[in-house]
């Protein structure tokens, strides 16, 4: 019998595989594509105070091995998710990690505040790296002091787990995990998208309406796992690796350099059964390798 | 879904028609499938596909090159297995009483025509509109069949407007319009339902990241906020998109 248990701070995940926010909508869209048990934990779409609708089309295109998105944020509003959309998911009884973001720390904590009361949610994620809006807390993840502020002050109101997500639009992405655990962080995520850019040679004009969007998929993957695994050398709490996961040789990937858990993002749009997949192979594979307990696995890299 | 390729054929000269296995009977004209063309990550998304037909255990496409995904989709030979999601989106939705349809479409946006016509028995007027003679790559006959190209080596020179406005159902208050291609043709049929007071739908295309919802990458203007093309669309009702 393999345990494939993790922990992020408070909370008990029945294994590591889990879904990025931004690319499983509210879970519902998938409830008839996977069974949301079976995974770890889904994380929303990112959650504002008030709805929002993002900005103007085109807003993602395709890169090799990749896509571009702008999305900017676009979601239904702490309200609408609190009344429509959790009931639903509740049903499901799939583990709930609720992303959110702010303008500014007042917006944060009274998000936090707001997620912290509502049943049904099992974590919290802050979202202070969102490329793609002018206000979106960009400016809370490129400043550390800024950050450990707002996590201190975001913490003060919640007692679920929070998980802060980083940027990796960063010169050195270390004194940023740093910051998360110093303002009292239970976890990190890592990595948002790289901010990128694609131009349609022939009509000379960016793909992306705004020029430039978060690059996401496969072809991040190495960058994401030389940032995790910068984290994970950095601090103590437990990070979760993120970036163009497709299969389970990559997850072992940002598990073996550190990550407890990782997050699957992109590939849901392509193979929306992916995060069960890959949870049955870990499964199989620890089995096949001797692997009793998954956590044995986190930052088993050996470096000679 | 994980079907094998039954047939790849010419549609004239810059499409292709795909058949492959589909043992379910549950698509409506004007809904799409997503398909992926390679197990590698690179391209990376699956392509929105419109249904030009569904029946006796097989589905069909209608592919134009237009990138890397469709140039492989499109070397796809008979036998070979294909990776297909769907199908997706609403459909058209034509009332009951009315007998003709005006079917307006250009390009590659004659596919959900072809499906149509094959599960309806009204009376279809198609105007069939492309920028030149190889962008015309219709071989199945509606009942009445109106062609433009720009450049005028086919039917009318002009736009597939130009003809829909000179046909006389124009005028015709009890007439119901669909129409399917590029934004800019759909958007000028959508100015002539409003202004000629008829009744239609418009199938709208938008680069997608999923199909089913959850990238937020197609999402489109309407006089009811934003919509996803491919949940809430792809038809939408003519006089309410936000163009």
């Amino acid at each position: 019998m393999v345990n494939l248990k993790v922990r992020i701070g408070s909370l008990e995940l029945s294994n590591p595989i889990m879904s990025a926010s931004g690319t499983f909508g509210y879970g519902l869209e998938f409830a008839d594509k996977l069974d949301l048990k079976k995974i770890g934990a889904f994380v929303t779409k990112g959650l504002s105070l008030k709805k929002r609708l993002g900005n103007q089309m085109p807003r993602i295109c395709e890169t090799p091995a990749g896509m571009i998105n702008s999305i900017g944020l676009e979601n239904v509003g702490m309200d609408a998710f609190e009344t429509e959309k959790l009931p639903l998911i509740h049903k499901t009884g799939a583990v709930v990690m609720a992303n959110f973001f702010g303008e500014t720390e007042e917006e944060y904590v009274e998000s936090a505040r707001r997620l912290e009361a509502m049943d049904g949610v099992h974590a919290l994620e802050m979202n202070v790296s969102c490329p793609n809006v002018e206000k979106g807390g960009i400016e809370f993840g490129s400043d550390p002091a800024f950050l450990e502020k707002l996590t201190k002050a975001v913490k003060k109101v919640v007692k679920k787990p929070l998980i802060v997500k980083l940027s990796p639009n960063v010169a050195d992405i270390r004194p940023f995990a740093s910051a998360v655990e110093n303002g009292g962080g239970d976890a990190i995520s890592a990595i948002n998208t790289l901010k990128g850019m694609s131009i349609d040679v022939k009509s000379r004009t960016p793909k992306i309406k705004r020029v430039f969007g978060g690059l996401s998929g496969p072809a991040i993957k190495p960058v994401a796992l030389r940032m995790v695994y910068e984290c994970c050398n950095t601090v103590k709490i437990p990070v979760i690796g993120i970036g163009g996961i497709a299969s389970l040789n990559d997850a072992l990937e940002f598990l073996m350099a550190g990550a407890t858990a990782v997050q699957i993002g992109t590939m849901n749009f392509v193979e929306p059964e992916i995060c069960q997949r890959i949870a049955g192979e870990l499964s199989a594979w620890c089995v096949a390798e001797g692997v009793s307990d998954i956590t044995t696995v986190t930052g088993s890299l050996k470096i000679a | 879904m994980k079907p094998k390729i039954l047939r790849n054929v010419p549609m004239g000269k810059r499409y292709r028609m795909i058949d492959f296995e589909w043992p379910d009977d549950n698509a409506q004209p004007g809904q799409f499938v997503m398909i992926r063309v390679t197990d590698s990550v690179d391209p990376l998304l699956r392509r929105p596909m419109s249904i030009a037909g569904l029946a006796n255990g097989r589905m069909s496409i209608v592919c134009a090159v237009l990138g890397k995904g469709t140039a492989i989709l499109s070397e796809k030979s008979e036998g070979d297995f294909l990776d297909v999601t769907g199908p997706y989106g609403v459909g058209f939705n034509p009332p009951e009483s009315e007998t003709a349809l005006l079917c307006v479409m250009g390009g590659v946006g004659t596919a959900p025509f072809l499906f149509l016509k094959s599960r309806s028995n009204k009376k279809i007027i198609a105007f069939y509109g492309a920028a030149d003679k190889d962008g015309l790559g219709i071989q199945t006959k509606f009942d009445e069949m109106h062609f433009s190209t720009v450049d005028g080596s086919v039917g009318t020179k002009g736009l597939v407007t130009d003809i829909l406005l000179a046909h006389p159902e124009i005028k015709n208050k009890n007439a119901f319009l669909l129409a399917c291609g590029p934004k800019g043709m759909l958007k000028a049929v959508d100015q002539i339902c409003v202004r000629e007071k008829i009744q239609g739908e418009l199938s709208l295309e938008e680069r997608m990241g999923c199909g089913f919802g959850v990238c937020l990458g197609c999402m489109v203007e309407t006089d009811e906020g934003n919509k996803r093309v491919c949940v809430e669309g792809p038809v939408f009702k003519a006089g309410t998109v936000k163009w």
